[in-house]
């Protein structure tokens, strides 16, 4: 493979390459490189592995979410029935 | 700018109700379901009295009943807290948009409100531990909603809505003492209209006068329950007004309308 310093950037062809991207293969520049985890990725690539990363989160905090509501909804009803009839005893 | 304390919120709160009337409608709306089924197991909990106990599917039933009713409840404290900031920063009608809440917005409320609720009637015989968490419930609508739905962010942002403490316990201890001035209200205006019936030729009003007696449990506790309901729009607004001026400390938001005051006077 032929270093990435002999060809010029995909997005600016004036430029000289400085890295190529992980994700598509790409020759990009200085400005258009970003290391992330060690690994050299261009700018698109990189904004679409943030936006699987938060999909991933967001996906996450909503299973998180519903169980929570779920065993909460459970856990409030039991409470209350206890509670309440405890209190009623000692009333 | 306005006073900082208890009393500022409760200025704040008074002027954001009285120019909402339509949104106060809507959460008395969806706050008696609620209102109403409390008060029914409470009055047939003081009739059971010890042997309450021995109705474990009746109380059951009756406690996922309320928490249904109480969900209903949540969409529409949800949106009068929305109406709530929108009067504090503007002084036009707010939009009827306010009526859709964005989900993640609804799912941050919704899961610090349960974490509350089953905390507050897991330690309801505690007594003690009950009267603070009423503080956390109107503050997981107002400042929850912000953190979105993982329930660890919903609560980070319910606990950074709390800022100063003896603020809200001073307002907590202002609405306790209201509470039953607006309850003898509540009964002289129901006895006034027994007096003014009384007038009416054909109505008998014997049979109400031990009905609309204090010392009746049922009637007590609908007393009870319906000054809840009159302070609910009062005490969720001061709780907006405290959460919104503890997010405007901590952005910076405060400075930065107290030099516009300036500017503008100047």
């Amino acid at each position: 493979m032929a270093s990435p310093l002999s060809e010029s950037c995909a997005n600016h062809p004036d430029r000289r390459g400085f890295a190529v991207c992980m994700s598509c293969r790409k020759v990009v520049c200085q400005e258009c490189a970003t290391t992330w985890n060690g690994v050299n990725h261009c700018r698109s690539c990189l904004a679409a592995i943030g936006a699987a990363a938060a999909s991933g989160r967001r996906a996450r905090a909503w299973i998180a979410w519903a169980a929570s509501c779920g065993l909460l909804f459970v856990a409030a009803g039991y409470a209350l029935a206890w509670s309440t009839a405890l209190l009623a005893r000692l009333w | 700018m306005k006073a900082d304390g208890a009393l500022g919120l409760l200025d704040d709160a008074a002027d954001a109700v009285g120019r909402l009337p339509a949104w106060v409608g809507l959460l008395w709306f969806t706050a008696l379901p609620v209102r109403f089924v409390l008060a029914a197991l409470a009055i047939r909990l003081v009739e059971m009295g010890a042997e309450a106990v021995h109705h474990a599917f009746w109380m059951r039933r009756m406690a996922f009943l309320l928490l249904a009713t109480w969900l209903v409840s949540l969409w529409g404290r949800q949106v009068f807290v929305q109406a709530c900031r929108h009067a504090f920063q503007s002084l036009r009608p707010p939009p009827a948009s306010l009526l859709r809440i964005p989900p993640a917005a609804m799912a941050g409320h919704l899961v610090a409100a349960l974490t509350v609720e089953a905390l507050f009637w897991a330690l309801l015989p505690t007594l003690v531990a009950p009267a603070l968490l009423i503080l956390l419930a109107p503050l997981a609508a107002a400042a929850a909603p912000a953190g979105g739905p993982g329930p660890v962010d919903a609560l980070s942002a319910l606990a950074r809505g709390i800022g100063p403490v003896s603020r809200l316990l001073r307002l907590l201890l202002l609405f306790a003492l209201v509470l039953p001035i607006a309850a003898v209200n509540l009964h002289w205006l129901c006895a006034a209209i027994a007096w003014l019936a009384a007038g009416i030729p054909g109505i008998r009003i014997e049979p109400w006068e031990a009905v609309l007696n204090p010392g009746n449990p049922g009637y007590a506790i609908l007393l009870f329950s319906g000054a809840l309901l009159l302070l609910e729009p009062f005490w969720l607004a001061a709780v907006t007004a405290h959460v919104e001026r503890v997010r405007a400390r901590s952005t910076g938001d405060d400075l930065r309308r107290w030099f516009a005051e300036l500017r503008a006077a100047s």
